[in-house]
């Protein structure tokens, strides 16, 4: 049986889901360890990616709600457009959409041209944010919420491999 | 998208996880990351034994 994480890649890419990895789980997966428990997906905001997503959460059984008492099963026609990030729980784990990256945005399209094609040991194909973007947005961020481990280690990473 | 967003997001869903849930999340999350790491990070890699190690 597939773990958690491949269960909800393997979900996304079922139903054609345009979408990055992004965050604690893409460094972890490229370069090492970090604690990081929810998935981050940095999504094509187009209408007709954005119902595909819809249909991958509620397979996954996905909840969120604008408020605590308003919290339950995503509806299937969840407005993705009335925030930029959701934080959802599903079956599987947690994870998170973004419609726009900090530091990243307006620039899905050329982020998407530089993603690496990547995947899991089991096989699940996922699009990688590269290092050059992921550095990016954690500069954007206010110095103080920096994870400077990363930092340090990608701009090392790409000195050596410039 | 601001922090701000962002942390009010994730403070809202972490009141609304189930704790036994998020649990076992935590834990196959744990496990499969292990298994997917670089390979040369992996605690339970395989090791070469010593008889077949290179000596000097």
């Amino acid at each position: 049986m597939n773990m958690n994480v491949d269960t909800i890649l393997e979900v996304f890419q079922r139903h054609k889901v345009d979408a990055i990895l992004i965050g604690g789980m893409n460094f972890l997966l490229r370069h090492q360890p970090v604690l990081t428990f929810d998935i981050d997906f940095w999504v094509r905001d187009n209408d007709e990616n954005l119902s595909r997503v819809t249909a991958a959460m509620r397979e996954l059984e996905a909840q969120w709600g604008k408020s605590e008492k308003t919290w339950g099963t995503l509806s299937a026609n969840h407005d993705w457009r009335s925030q930029n990030i959701f934080c959802v729980t599903t079956k599987y784990g947690a994870v998170d959409i973004f419609r726009e990256v900090q530091g990243l945005e307006g620039q899905y399209e050329a982020c998407h041209a530089r993603s690496l094609l990547e995947q899991t040991v089991s096989g699940i194909p996922y699009r990688s944010l590269s290092d050059r973007d992921m550095l990016a947005c954690q500069l954007a961020l206010p110095e103080n919420e920096r994870r400077l481990d990363r930092v340090t280690f990608l701009k090392n990473h790409l000195e050596q491999s410039s | 998208m601001t922090s701000e967003e962002k942390q009010r997001e994730e403070a809202k869903r972490d009141r609304m996880y189930d704790p036994v849930l998020r649990w076992r999340h935590i834990q196959e999350t744990i496990t499969w990351a292990e298994a997917n790491m670089p390979e040369h990070l992996r605690r339970n890699r395989p090791r070469v034994p010593k008889s077949l190690k290179p000596t000097l």
